[in-house]
C-alpha cells in the first residue's frame, strides 16, 4: 500500500510564541512527493516553520492548507494520521525496544482498549522492514548505535502511516557516515512511496546533494526557495549566512558544492614577544 | 518471516518482564498473613485457623476481624492508590522523583485536619467521618491552588507544577507549626501521628470508604497507560503522535490529586510510597510501557505499606512505630544512594 501524494501550503502565514512572532508573511507550496530542505542561519525560523507546518504551533495570522483542508481544523489526531513529524529533542525512555517505538507510530489509529490489531502489526513490520532493522526489532533503543536509532524514530513515523514526514535536524548528533545512512534512507523512501519529505538540514552540501527543493529562510522571511541544484549560488549564501563561499560541482556527483571562506585576516594579532 | 525475528527474542524479554508482577503477587498473601499473626497479641496460625471457623475465642475473633484485618486492608488499598498516584504524578512531570507528598497536598490536608481540631469541636462526636472529609477537602483546596498557581498561557506547565507544589507544601507547613505552636498538646500529638502516617484505628469504614473511589480511578489511571507511553517520548513528539498532551496532563494531574487525596484522607501523610513503589515496579520490568508497570507499580504499593505497617506493630520494647515513618526509614537511605548513583554515571 503506498501513501497517497499530500499537498501542503500556507498562505500569508505569521507564527511563532506567544508575545513573540518569529514568522512573518510567509507563503509557500510544497512540492509533493518531493523532497523540501529548509536552511537558514540560526534563528532564522528554520524550526518554528517545520513545527507551525506541521501545526504544533499556533497560526498567528494567515493559513496552512493540508490537502484542501485547514490545519486548524483538524484534530491532533486527524492530524498525526496525515502527517509525520521527528523534532530534535526526543526522548526514550529507558528499556524501550525498537518494536515497541515503532508500535507507539500507530497511536493516532488506536483504540482506547485492546492490543495492535493485525492491521497494526503488519504495518508495523513494514515500517520496520523499509528502515532494515526487522533484525534489531527487539533490541533496545540505548544498545543502538546513533544511526540505527535514527532510523528506529524514522520506522516509527514510518507507521504513522502519513503522506508527509517532517524531521527537524535528522542528523544532529551523528557522525558522517551515520548521516548519509539516514539521508540516504530519507531519498530510498521518497523514492519508493512518493512520501513528501520536509527537512531542517544545517549543512548546506547536504541539502543540495538529499533534497529536490531548498527553502532559505533569512529572519523569519523565505529569502528565496526553488530547485536545490540551481538555487545555491555564492550570492545566496552571502545573503542567507553573510558568508563568502564559492560553488563548484562536486568532482564524482557533478552536484553544486560550497565552499565557504573566511576572507584572510589582515594581521596574526596578540602572539607573544619571541617564541621561547 | 518477519514471525520468526519476534519469536525468538521475546521469551527473555517476558520472563524479566514478569519479575516486576509475580515477585509482589507471591509476597502479598505472606505480607496480609503475617500481619494478621504479628503485633502486641501474638496469634498462631492454629488460633487464626480456628477463627476462621468461627471456633476461637472472641477476644481472638475480634482483634482478627475487627482490628487487623480491616487495617490491613486498609494499608494495601492506600499502598495501591499512592503507588499509582505518584506513578501518575512522574509520568506527567516526566521526574522519576516526583512524589505525590510534593505537591503540598500531604501539607494542605494536614492543615486542614489541624483546623479540624482545633475550631469544629462540635464535630468531634463524629470524628471517624468528619476527620476524613476535612483532609480530603484540604487535598483538594491546595490542588484546587496548585491548578490556578500552575498555568502558563492557559496550558498546565510540569515545571512550574513542581515549584509550585513545594511553594505550597512551605507555606501550609509554616501555618502548621504558627497553628502547633498555640495548640492544647493532646489535639497536636493528634495531628502529628496524623502527620507521621498513621493506620491505627482502622476499620471497616474506612474501607467502606476507600473502595469505591478506587474503583472508580484506579481504572482511570489504567486507561491511560498508552497515552502515557506517548508522553514519555516528550512533549513534542507526542503531540506530533496526535496525543492531545495538555488535555492529558490535566488528566494525569487530576488522576494524581484524587487517588492521592482520598488515600491520605484516610491513611494521614504518608510519603515514600508513591515514589519507592513505581520505582521498584520500573527497576524489575523489562519494558518501560505503562500496561506492564502500572499493574506492577499498584502491587508494590499494595505489597509495601501493609508490610510496613506490620513491621512498625512488631518491634521488640513495645514501641509501635506509624507505617509512614516506616516507609520512611527504610526508604529514605535507598534513595540516597540511588541519587548518588545517578550523580556519578
Amino acid at each position: 500500500m503506498s501513501v497517497s501524494i499530500s499537498q501542503l501550503s500556507s498562505t500569508h502565514l505569521s507564527a511563532g510564541y506567544p508575545g513573540r512572532t518569529i514568522l512573518q508573511d510567509l507563503s509557500l507550496d510544497l512540492p509533493a512527493g518531493q523532497i523540501s530542505a529548509l536552511i537558514g542561519a540560526n534563528g532564522s525560523g528554520k524550526s518554528t516553520l517545520l513545527k507551525t507546518l506541521a501545526g504544533l504551533l499556533p497560526v498567528q495570522g494567515g493559513s496552512i492548507c493540508l490537502n484542501g483542508k485547514d490545519i486548524s481544523r483538524l484534530s491532533t489526531r486527524d492530524l498525526a494520521r496525515q502527517l509525520a513529524l521527528l523534532p530534535q529533542d526526543s526522548s526514550s525512555p529507558e528499556g524501550l525496544c525498537v518494536r515497541e517505538l515503532v508500535s507507539l507510530g500507530r497511536f493516532p489509529y488506536r483504540q482506547r482498549f485492546g492490543g495492535l490489531s493485525a492491521d497494526d502489526q503488519a504495518v508495523i513490520n513494514r515500517s520496520l522492514q523499509q528502515t532494515g532493522l526487522l533484525d534489531l526489532a527487539q533490541t533496545d533503543l540505548a544498545e543502538l548505535s546513533g544511526g540505527q536509532r535514527q532510523r528506529a524514530w524514522i520506522a516509527m513515523a514510518l507507521a504513522q502511516q502519513t503522506g508527509l514526514l517532517f524531521l527537524d535536524e535528522p542528523t544532529t548528533y551523528l557522525d558522517i557516515a551515520h548521516q548519509l545512512e539516514v539521508l540516504q534512507l530519507l531519498r530510498q523512501l521518497n523514492q519508493a512511496s512518493g512520501i513528501t519529505i520536509v527537512m531542517v538540514l544545517h549543512d548546506l552540501n547536504q541539502a543540495v546533494q538529499f533534497s529536490d527543493y531548498l527553502i532559505a529562510l533569512k529572519s523569519g522571511r523565505i529569502y528565496d526557495s526553488g530547485s536545490s541544484k540551481q538555487l545555491l549560488t555564492p550570492d545566496l549564501v552571502q545573503a542567507v549566512f553573510g558568508v563568502a563561499a564559492v560553488i563548484l560541482p562536486h568532482p564524482v556527483t557533478g552536484v553544486p558544492v560550497c565552499l565557504p571562506y573566511a576572507p584572510k585576516p589582515a594581521a596574526v594579532a596578540g602572539s607573544g614577544p619571541g617564541t621561547a | 518471516m518477519t514471525t520468526d525475528v519476534t519469536a525468538t527474542a521475546v521469551p527473555a524479554r517476558q520472563s524479566v518482564r514478569r519479575a516486576g508482577l509475580w515477585i509482589p503477587a507471591a509476597l502479598l498473601p505472606l505480607t496480609l498473613l503475617s500481619g494478621l499473626l504479628v503485633g502486641y497479641t501474638g496469634i498462631s496460625p492454629r488460633q487464626l485457623w480456628a477463627c476462621l471457623w468461627g471456633t476461637a475465642s472472641p477476644e481472638l475473633s475480634l482483634i482478627i476481624w475487627q482490628i487487623r484485618l480491616p487495617r490491613l486492608i486498609v494499608a494495601a488499598l492506600c499502598g495501591a492508590g499512592l503507588a499509582l498516584s505518584g506513578a501518575a504524578l512522574q509520568a506527567l512531570t516526566h521526574n522519576p522523583l516526583a512524589d505525590p507528598g510534593i505537591l503540598g497536598i500531604n501539607a494542605g490536608a494536614g492543615f486542614s485536619v489541624m483546623v479540624y481540631l482545633s475550631y469544629f469541636t462540635a464535630l468531634h462526636l463524629n470524628g471517624l467521618f468528619w476527620q476524613p472529609v476535612f483532609a480530603l477537602a484540604g487535598g483538594l483546596i491546595s490542588a484546587g491552588l496548585l491548578w490556578v498557581l500552575a498555568r502558563r498561557q492557559g496550558r498546565l506547565d510540569p515545571q512550574l507544577l513542581i515549584l509550585a507544589g513545594i511553594g505550597l507544601a512551605a507555606f501550609f507547613s509554616a501555618l502548621m507549626l504558627i497553628m502547633g505552636s498555640n495548640m492544647e498538646n493532646s489535639s497536636y500529638q493528634l495531628v502529628a501521628r496524623w502527620l507521621a502516617g498513621n493506620l491505627w484505628g482502622s476499620s471497616w469504614y474506612h474501607v467502606c470508604v476507600l473502595w469505591p473511589w478506587l474503583l472508580l480511578l484506579v481504572p482511570l489511571l489504567l486507561a491511560q497507560s498508552r497515552a502515557m507511553d506517548v508522553l514519555a517520548l516528550g512533549a513534542l513528539q507526542a503531540q506530533a503522535l496526535g496525543l492531545a498532551v495538555n488535555r492529558e496532563r490535566i488528566k494525569l494531574l487530576f488522576l494524581s490529586v484524587a487517588l492521592a487525596s482520598v488515600c491520605i484522607s484516610v491513611c494521614g501523610g504518608i510519603s515514600f510510597i508513591g515514589l519507592a513503589a513505581p520505582h521498584i515496579a520500573r527497576r524489575l520490568s523489562a519494558t518501560p510501557r505503562q500496561a506492564h508497570r502500572l499493574p506492577a507499580t499498584l502491587l508494590w504499593g499494595a505489597l509495601l505499606l501493609p508490610a510496613a505497617d506490620t513491621l512498625g506493630r512488631s518491634l521488640p520494647w513495645e514501641l509501635e512505630i506509624p507505617a509512614g515513618i516506616v516507609v520512611a526509614i527504610l526508604a529514605a537511605p535507598y534513595f540516597l544512594y540511588l541519587l548518588r548513583r545517578r550523580l556519578s554515571f
